[in-house]
């Protein structure tokens, strides 16, 4: 009787990472566990018995529009783990840390795209975690709409961000019980306004401009399942 | 119900199992005089409490705050179980004392190296659900006090119902099973919680019941958290059968930690006790579970029976609660 009320999870992980100069050690960790992120996800999973039935991920890799232009995003359709593990470590492997210009990126255009995935929900009980790696802090919306590829239908700036982030009060474009967002970026604008401001988030302080070389795999890997 | 305290008091026991072994979040303390009985469950909030205390073993401040608040209300009984409370107000003030107490010894151990903050994090949250029982000018007196989902149940041969409501964003116990919804009030170290606070008549005999989300949040309903209390009792030769056999289901079940504490009051003997609950059961199986396991996947009929279980189950809710 026990085995058939078993509580599933539906788990949509969007990975936002700043693909500029200095972001080599994240993206290695990235690429270097690309294969085995799905193996590992789930033990850590089967640790906390928490059954996962369906697992994808999406890569948005940002940089500046300003300056890199058609190099500014790139977005991927979310990968089926494990079934599309090859096709998703094929694909991380392409993102080269380069460009960037100045300091801030345009991270907050990543978190629009992320929050606009086709989530799914096909557990008992679903997360919608979007995972953010940057050493800097972000330019306002807009600040590169002067690029060719500038997306149309972009948050114009960070109160109608928030608007589709949304609060339990007045929900936003995701599901409120689903989402999480994970910051591993350092304590700037906007990332510190989002940290101060909006809900389901934890943020964790890295030093700007290095990279965020004192992360390792285990600690995003467990970062990751305790949001679930 | 009036007698003696130490008449009346007739069982009780308690199941705690880690899903990890040396990093369960949950915690308890439960303990009886001539004079009181208290049932205490706590649940450290693990994506609330993830940061970890390099100061206190490395271990999780879900771990660290269930284990502090614990330890409150185990000295807090030793010093107050024999109190004969003049008012609630009296009674919840030395209680959040010994808490505030507790989590300020523990702060000072409390040191984390990693900067983590956000809307998700807390220091050191946890729920808390704790029942209370003593005469009160001879009448069998209970306070219930609470924050989080952790609940404190109510069973006689009417049913159960819970004394508790939770702090979760969703409409009901139904509702709270599926819509997932965050914790709005837990006990952290900042001060910032309410701490919810009823009492009730107890008029006849009952059991009372505290339980952590991991006992009743992987089930389809309810409905069948009732039954399955029932069932392991009814079909217990004696206490210790009763408590292996829930103990049993919980393990096959539980996505998580859990933490399951009784006592009742009234019943002379263990016969008795599973006597007064047959025709419950027997209810409970015909009227809800039957129908659920027959078409598991229907939502409507699950919502639908809900609707009528719920008359009973809830008839506790609207009572007087106070808050912090």
């Amino acid at each position: 009787m026990g085995s058939n009320y078993r509580v599933t999870y539906g788990v949509d992980l969007v990975f936002c990472i700043d693909a500029t100069m200095s972001m080599n050690h994240i993206l290695g960790i990235v690429k270097d566990n690309a294969l085995n992120f799905y193996r590992d996800f789930k033990k850590t999973m089967d640790e906390k018995h928490k059954t996962v039935i369906q697992l994808r991920v999406r890569i948005v890799a940002f940089r500046d529009y300003y300056y890199d232009r058609e190099k500014a995003m790139m977005v991927t359709d979310f990968f089926n783990l494990p079934e599309q593990s090859d096709d998703f470590q094929a694909c991380v492997r392409c993102i080269e840390a380069e460009g960037g210009g100045d300091d801030p990126e345009d991270g907050l255009e990543a978190l629009a795209y992320a929050m606009k995935s086709k989530w799914s929900t096909p557990g008992k009980k679903n997360r919608h975690v979007i995972v953010v790696w940057s050493d800097e802090g972000t330019h306002d919306l807009g600040f590169g709409k002067s690029a060719p590829n500038y997306p149309n239908g972009m948050a114009k700036d960070f109160n109608e961000l928030t608007e589709w982030w949304g609060s339990s009060y007045c929900p936003g474009i995701m599901d409120e019980s689903a989402k999480r967002l994970l910051l591993f970026t350092p304590d700037k604008p906007s990332w510190n306004k989002i940290k101060d401001n909006w809900n389901n988030v934890i943020h964790y302080e890295s030093e700007a401009g290095t990279g965020l070389k004192d992360s390792d795999y285990s600690m995003i890997l467990n970062a990751i399942c305790n949001s679930i | 119900m009036n007698g003696k305290f130490s008449e009346l008091l007739s069982l009780g026991f308690l199941i705690s199992q880690e899903m990890v072994k040396n990093h369960g979040e949950d915690n308890y303390y439960c303990k009886y005089s001539e004079d009181s009985a208290v049932i205490c469950v706590l649940d450290g909030c693990g994506g609330l409490g993830s940061r970890t205390y390099e100061g206190c073993g490395g271990q999780t401040g879900a771990y660290l705050a269930s284990r502090t608040v614990s330890g409150a209300i185990h000295d807090w009984y030793q010093d107050m179980g024999r109190t004969k409370w003049k008012d609630e107000r009296e009674f919840m003030e030395s209680l959040i004392t010994y808490i505030q107490k507790a989590y300020s010894v523990v702060g000072d151990y409390a040191k984390s190296s990693i900067k983590i903050s956000g809307s998700m994090v807390r220091d050191l949250p946890t729920t808390i659900a704790l029942a209370y029982a003593w005469m009160k000018d001879n009448e069998l007196v209970l306070h219930v006090v609470w924050a989080g989902d952790s609940r404190i149940y109510l069973m006689d041969e009417d049913g159960m119902c819970q004394l508790t409501r939770d702090d979760v964003k969703s409409q009901d116990a139904l509702s709270n099973l599926y819509d997932d919804g965050a914790l709005t009030n837990v006990l952290s170290s900042d001060g910032n919680y309410k701490l919810h606070h009823k009492v009730i008549s107890i008029k006849k005999p009952c059991v009372i019941i505290g339980a952590t989300d991991g006992c009743f949040g992987y089930l389809p309903s309810p409905m069948n958290f009732e039954y399955e209390v029932l069932r392991n009792l009814t079909d217990a030769k004696n206490i210790y059968g009763f408590r292996d056999g829930l103990k049993s289901f919980f393990k096959e079940v539980a996505g998580d930690d859990f933490t399951f504490a009784c006592m009742g009051f009234g019943y002379e003997k263990f016969s008795e006790l599973k006597g007064s609950f047959e025709k419950r059961r027997n209810f409970v199986e015909k009227e809800y579970i039957s129908k659920i396991e027959s078409d598991p996947d229907n939502d409507e009929l699950i919502e639908k029976l809900w609707q009528e279980y719920r008359k009973l189950y809830e008839r506790y809710l609207s009572k007087n609660t106070e808050g912090r």
